[in-house]
């Protein structure tokens, strides 16, 4: 679905990203394991279309969208929640999810299902409806910034470290709901600095360090490796 | 007790029309984090088109205003293409100056096609209502009608449509806003478009007593700078509110000070109002 062939990505004349590829089948839940400015957001900026890619190829669905706009994404069927949500902070939890539906604005009755199915995922965004996004906890933007996402009714859902700053408990609330997502059909791509979890609910997982992808297996491998426990895991577990 | 009506319904009238200009001031600013300082010429230029429109080609002065809302509307996306759009990338001082260079050249522009004459849109509201001993010209109820309508259409449109909340949504996250689909370059040429209109009606509805000239958009984008610093950058309530603080003080204090003081009352509430709250009444983060 999702095929990234040899990209760089440049901020001005430091390399970000260095002839990564990294490939998600249809259906799949692919975690992109890295630490702090190991290129993971750097690289899910560029799919989406915020940065553009120096060299190498991007494709989704078998076509080229190295040079697309990042709202021409979301047609084609790519949703992405950044880290740091940019929600809209001065407008209601439902404003937010109804404008996440943007891109099918006109299919209202399609609106008016996504949004109850957001709704059944997390239900305290239902009680929160109303709350401006800026005032609710971080767990619950993080779920308001994955339901604005799942309202474009994507086929491709990038997800860059949702466990940040979120107690225990939230992130593995988060991490089932994500799961869900992606029995239900919807392909995912999720960044991650807690390899403990995210190898747990994947399928399969790269590892990114520097700007290079230097690992790359299926998830219950990956948990089992000497190296990616002691770098991402903690070597006590 | 005639006079402080009097007064307060004058102060009314300046507040509804500050506030149509002050109101397109903040929505740009809330897109582009920059103020537009060619926006008050907007007005100008408004005010011109409707008078033409009634002087030269005899046409109704409401079909007239709404004339001057569509040639602003187009003028206002010409702006956004061709002077703002090829700087978004460039550092915020660049696009400040390039604002500053719009200003000059309208108004210069206006004085070379039309002259510096002050000209005044024909007055077809002129009849005076008297309401016991106070004594309003309709014209003046018409503009503050006219601005509560405009408001009420706006406030539908940005919280109510999908369209108008995407200026709104872009003027919160910009990343946020891209991820959700919405293109912000369509986003921009909208807000410009809306932003011009207010600045034409408000024109339309002061022309037939406030006069039209030259240099109206300077005197104005003043006034609708510090109205937006008092209400707080880019909040559309605090540019609401603060039109109306300055245009009740202006009026009672032209007439129960001084009128010479009128115009350092405005500035005199501006150092007031940012020592107490330096953010502005309605600072983003703290709405």
């Amino acid at each position: 679905m999702l095929k990234i062939s040899g990209i760089n990505v440049s901020y001005g004349s430091y390399l970000a990203l260095r002839d990564v590829s990294i490939e998600v089948k249809k259906g799949e839940f692919v975690v992109l394991l890295g630490a702090n400015g190991a290129g993971k957001s750097t690289l899910f900026r560029t799919i989406s279309g915020l940065l553009k890619a120096t060299g190498g190829t991007i494709e989704f669905k078998g076509q080229k969208t190295n040079q697309l706009p990042a709202f021409k994404m979301v047609k084609l069927g790519i949703s992405q929640c950044l880290e740091g949500r940019a929600l809209f902070p001065y407008m209601s939890v439902k404003q937010n999810l109804l404008l996440g539906a943007y891109v099918r604005r006109h299919d209202k009755d399609g609106m008016k299902k996504s949004l109850a199915l957001v709704y059944d995922l997390f239900p305290v965004l239902k009680e929160k409806e109303n709350d401006l996004a800026g005032s609710l906890s971080g767990g619950q933007q993080q779920m308001a910034a994955i339901g604005r996402a799942l309202m474009s009714e994507p086929e491709l859902l990038l997800l860059d470290e949702p466990s940040v700053g979120l107690a225990p408990l939230v992130v593995q609330q988060v991490f089932d709901a994500v799961k869900l997502v992606n029995e239900a059909g919807t392909t995912v791509l999720l960044a991650e600095q807690n390899a403990h979890l995210a190898l747990k609910v994947s399928h399969r997982g790269y590892v990114l360090e520097n700007g290079r992808v230097v690992m790359h297996d299926r998830s219950d491998v990956l948990a089992g490796n000497e190296e990616v426990r002691k770098a991402y895991i903690g070597v006590s577990d | 007790m005639n006079l402080l009506i009097q007064q307060t319904v004058n102060g009314l009238t300046l507040g509804s029309i500050y506030c149509l200009v002050a109101l397109g001031l903040t929505l740009i600013y809330g897109i582009m984090e920059v103020p537009n300082f060619a926006h008050g010429h907007f007005y100008m230029i408004g005010g011109y088109v409707t008078f033409f429109m009634m002087t030269l080609y005899g046409i109704n002065y409401w079909v007239s205003a709404l004339i001057s809302g569509l040639v602003l509307a187009v003028c206002g996306i010409l702006l956004e293409r061709l002077v703002f759009n090829p700087m978004r990338h460039t550092p915020h001082s660049n696009q400040f100056i390039a604002a500053v260079g719009a200003m000059l050249f309208l108004e210069a522009s206006a004085r070379v096609l039309w002259g510096s004459d002050f000209r005044s849109i024909p007055a077809i509201y002129d009849k005076v209502l008297v309401f016991g001993g106070v004594r309003l010209t309709e014209q003046r109820l018409i503009i503050i009608a006219g601005a509560v309508v405009l408001m009420v259409v706006l406030y539908i449109f940005l919280k109510h449509t999908m369209i108008g909340s995407t200026i709104e949504a872009m003027a919160q996250n910009r990343d946020g806003a891209s991820l959700v689909g919405i293109d912000v370059n369509r986003v921009a040429m909208l807000t410009f478009a809306v932003a011009s209109i207010l600045a034409s009606a408000a024109a339309s509805l002061a022309g037939p007593i406030f006069l039209v000239y030259p240099a109206m958009g300077s005197l104005i984008i003043m006034k609708a700078f510090v109205i937006i610093v008092i209400g707080g950058m880019g909040s559309i309530p605090g540019a609401v509110l603060g039109s109306f603080i300055l245009g009740m003080t202006e009026s009672l204090g032209a007439t129960y000070i001084s009128s010479s003081y009128k115009d350092v009352i405005a500035f005199a509430i501006l150092v007031l109002i940012l020592s107490l709250k330096p953010s502005g009444l309605f600072a983003k983060g703290a709405r």
